[in-house]
């Protein structure tokens, strides 16, 4: 029987610490817990942050069980991050907590303070890959999950990596995921909620991508009761880029929120951002993004699309396509967004040629999402998602 | 080629002369509930009146200042509630004959030209001074037909029913804390009604000026188009400029009743020291058409998102509008559509332009409530950003709970391209003109829907503000 910590509320400096790891991540995790205790919760008006109270909840003192979805590319450090801290110190120290700041917020501070769980993933310099990682995430015997990943690429490097959480448990998730490119290199990186269907997951995800480096992110939002996301491309190196997309389904009783936070901070750099969602029953989901252009960047090219298909009355969308921008040397930006029901036309049409109308709204939704679903990289879980999907409309 | 901004200091010799402050009466600084009483006993209201502004102060007290949050600006900081008069009294009471206006003040409206603007095109005038209106007249073609316009002082005494029955109904004192704040200590502006099946078909205006220093005005408005009926209202705005902040916390609420279409045309000039905080609702009932045409080229910061509630099915509600912030200004405007019925339609389109380390800002909401089928939205936000200094956020909200809904929002941000530049100067247009040419066809969609008058002044304004655009 795994050992529990005391309730978050009342956690000290002396619980947080972790057997035989290094002072600095003991002082790490110790500065972490007070900055959660300094912090207010946080300003999330369009999330129900009763469902994310942590204030009475015990955290095991141990680790949960998590597997590889596949073998792990060769040429690609991949371990539990705990591990990591032991066999990579160096590596670990300089990128630790650099994406995902402890301060952000709470979730991200306790986070900081008390994970057990996560994936420690490293290719080193110019080491490229095209066999896909898949790391997958479940609960453990505990109700509680922290978890965090580091994902570091070199100079150079490349690989394609899903990071899924999948399966009943918990109910609780708070997971981190920091995803470092260096110089030039390429990050294809599919991010998988298909959580079961009483999960309350919390998420930080943020990229920092350096010069000429190219990050490809899909989203999977499709599982859970509660989600709140807060994902981040950060574009601090000229040249950068990122090609943004994500699948979101929310049916009923689900509360689906995705804040993606996209910074324009080098030269040059260039984003597209794709953000599908069909709400269906009383699924609600809710797109709160931001973009913004810093007074330094120049020559920026972005450009944000967003879309809802509602397939029933009681369902909600909300969108809030925010730009911030700072400064005029900006080559493109702009944004477009909309929310309707299936086009009765294209429905019509189909119709009139013979498919039923079930059939024709499942077609229609189907290549409404088939941009998106078509990046996935494993060929057995792009399937997988699908026929989920599928299943759900 | 580059394009860089100079210090701007605008012209401002047309609206920037002071008249000496002869008043009549002149409130202390500050607010509190013996001013509150002292305004209304002055006016010698009713006493639901002065309850409902007592009410009002203390909600205004209870609010915060919004500095954060969605609606919140950090702007607001540097406004300071104490420092400012809340009621002052120019003349006795409003005169319907320009003569009997006092000299100072005839003087000021007269280099403003408003008795020239109301023999030319308009129906009927209204001009505040200070917390008051001076002067007030309505054709007798359109009294006849039972239009009233009043200033809403003597509505508040001539028509006491229907001032009661839609006064606060709105825009109640809670909405936000300016809402209450207006509430609390309005003086002024205008009250009008359109019987059923008339047609104003020229144009009524209104006209507000500050005059003094750390003046605050309060301006109440109300406006109810009944059924088939129609008119269009513009009002205009200025100050000259001091060192000091004033405030201009304006409530209009406007009924637009079944088949009813109505236009409310504001031209937002005041000088870059004046607090424009400002709550503008309307609710439109079936087959009613509203629209807002609102231009803000002045103040330092102002904070305002005309509103349409969609009520009656087949409603329909415009925002148009243009926003040029300069050096030290911050333009934080938009639109609200709340559509609450089946078939209904709104559209937004907002211009805006920034220069010289000026900022400009849509806040936006579209909300779509259940069972209102088959609306149609569109929102179009574009912003230049016409340096390096400037900026330009986008915020608009969206929420939508109902299927059949057809929703599109696009915006764009950008720079005066180079390519167009280059044309237009290659053909011997210096690179000035040429930028003021690109901005003024950029703000185009919203000055053809001005009167010719109005347009031909704003287009001076916005020339006069590009003046020396260029390094």
């Amino acid at each position: 029987m795994a050992t529990k910590l005391p309730a978050i509320a009342s956690l000290s400096a002396a619980d947080v610490l972790v057997a035989n790891e290094p002072t600095w991540l003991q002082t790490w995790r110790q500065a972490a817990l007070a900055t959660f205790k300094t912090l207010d919760v946080p300003y999330w008006r369009r999330t129900d942050l009763q469902a994310f109270d942590y204030a009475a909840m015990q955290l095991s003192a141990e680790a949960s069980p998590f597997t590889i979805g596949a073998n792990a590319p060769t040429g690609v450090v991949v371990m539990p991050l705990a591990q990591a801290v032991r066999e990579h110190p160096a590596i670990v120290q300089a990128h630790l907590g650099s994406a995902v700041v402890a301060s952000v917020s709470t979730y991200a501070a306790i986070n900081a303070a008390t994970w057990r769980d996560g994936w420690f993933v490293y290719v080193p310099k110019n080491v490229e890959t095209d066999v896909p990682l898949h790391l997958i995430q479940g609960f453990g015997e505990g109700n509680t999950l922290m978890t965090r990943n580091l994902v570091v690429l070199e100079r150079g490097a490349h690989l394609t990596l899903v990071e899924q959480f999948s399966g009943d448990g918990g109910p609780n998730s708070n997971a981190v995921s920091e995803l470092i490119l260096g110089d030039g290199a390429t990050l294809k990186y599919t991010g998988m909620q298909t959580w079961g269907a009483n999960v309350r997951h919390v998420g930080h995800v943020v990229a920092k991508v350096g010069n000429d480096a190219t990050i490809e992110w899909v989203a999977i939002n499709t599982g859970a009761a509660h989600q709140h996301i807060e994902a981040e491309t950060n574009l601090v190196g000229n040249g950068s880029r990122v090609d943004w997309m994500a699948a979101t389904v929310a049916s009923d009783g689900q509360r689906l929120l995705t804040a993606p936070w996209l910074r324009h901070v080098g030269r040059s750099t260039e984003a597209h951002m794709d953000f599908k969602t069909v709400v269906k029953g009383s699924g609600y989901a809710t797109f709160d993004g931001m973009i913004k252009i810093e007074g330094g960047s120049t020559d920026t090219i972005t450009r944000l699309e967003e879309h809802a298909l509602h397939l029933s009355p009681q369902a909600r969308s909300d969108s809030v396509p925010g730009l911030k921008i700072d400064t005029n040397n900006v080559q493109k930006a702009g944004h477009a967004s909309t929310s309707g029901e299936v086009d009765e036309e294209q429905l019509f049409y189909m119709q009139a040629r013979g498919i039923p109308k079930s059939e024709a709204v499942h077609m229609i939704v189907m290549g409404f999402f088939e941009p998106v679903l078509d990046r996935i990289p494993l060929e057995s879980l792009r399937e997988q998602v699908t026929a989920a999907i599928a299943a759900r409309i | 080629m580059t394009l860089e901004a100079n210090e701007l200091e605008f012209d401002y010799s047309k609206y920037g002369f002071r008249q000496e402050e002869n008043y009549v009466f002149k409130s202390g600084k500050g607010l509190s509930e013996a001013v509150v009483r002292e305004l209304s006993m002055m006016k010698g209201e009713p006493e639901w009146m002065l309850k409902r502004r007592l009410q009002a102060l203390a909600i205004f007290y209870k609010k915060p200042t919004p500095l954060d949050g969605a609606w919140g600006n950090p702007d607001l900081a540097s406004l300071n509630y104490d420092d400012i008069h809340y009621f002052v009294r120019a003349g006795d009471k409003p005169a319907s004959d320009w003569d009997a206006v006092p000299e100072e003040i005839k003087n000021t409206f007269e280099r403003l030209g408003i008795p020239e603007a109301e023999r030319k095109f308009l129906a009927g005038v209204g001009a505040q001074y200070e917390s008051e209106v001076v002067y007030h007249s309505l054709r007798e073609e359109w009294s006849k037909r039972g239009v009233i316009f009043l200033d809403t002082d003597s509505a508040l005494r001539e028509q006491p029913e229907m001032f009661k029955q839609y006064f606060g109904t709105i825009i109640p004192s809670a909405d936000n804390k300016y809402a209450a704040l207006n509430t609390a200590v309005w003086s002024g502006g205008s009250f009008v009604y359109v019987p059923k099946g008339v047609h104003v078909d020229i144009p009524l205006q209104a006209y507000f000026r500050i005059n003094a220093e750390n003046m605050g005005q309060f301006e109440r408005t109300l406006i109810i188009i009944d059924e088939g009926a129609s008119a269009h209202y513009i009002e205009g705005c200025t100050a000259p400029q001091y060192s000091t902040n004033s405030l201009h916390s304006a409530v209009v609420e406007i009924v637009v009743k079944k088949g009813g279409k109505f236009r409310y045309t504001t031209i937002q000039n005041w000088a870059n020291n004046i607090f424009n905080l400002v709550t503008k609702r309307a609710v439109a009932f079936e087959d009613a058409s509203m629209e807002w045409v609102d231009g803000n080229i002045g103040s330092k910061l102002t904070m305002k998102y005309p509103s349409v509630y969609l009520m009656g099915r087949g409603a329909r509600g415009e925002v148009l509008s243009v926003a040029y912030a300069g050096k030290g200004q911050h333009q934080d405007a938009g639109a609200k559509m709340v559509h609450n019925a089946p078939d209904t339609t709104s559209v937004i389109t907002n211009k805006s332009v920034s220069k010289g380390g000026g900022k400009t800002t849509y806040r936006g909401l579209v909300k779509v409530h259940p069972g209102a089928t088959g609306s149609k939205i569109n929102v179009n936000c574009d912003a230049l950003i016409l340096d390096n200094l400037s900026k330009s956020d986008t915020i608009p909200y969206i929420e939508v709970e109902e299927a059949n809904v057809t929703l599109a929002h696009e915006a764009t941000v950008g720079r005066i391209g180079e390519e167009q530049l280059f044309y237009l100067m290659s053909r011997g247009i210096s690179q000035a003109e040429a930028m003021s040419m690109i901005v003024l066809g950029f703000m185009e969609p919203f000055t053809r829907e001005l009167p010719m008058e109005y347009a031909v002044e704003l287009n001076r304004l916005i020339q006069l503000e590009m003046e020396g655009s260029v390094g």
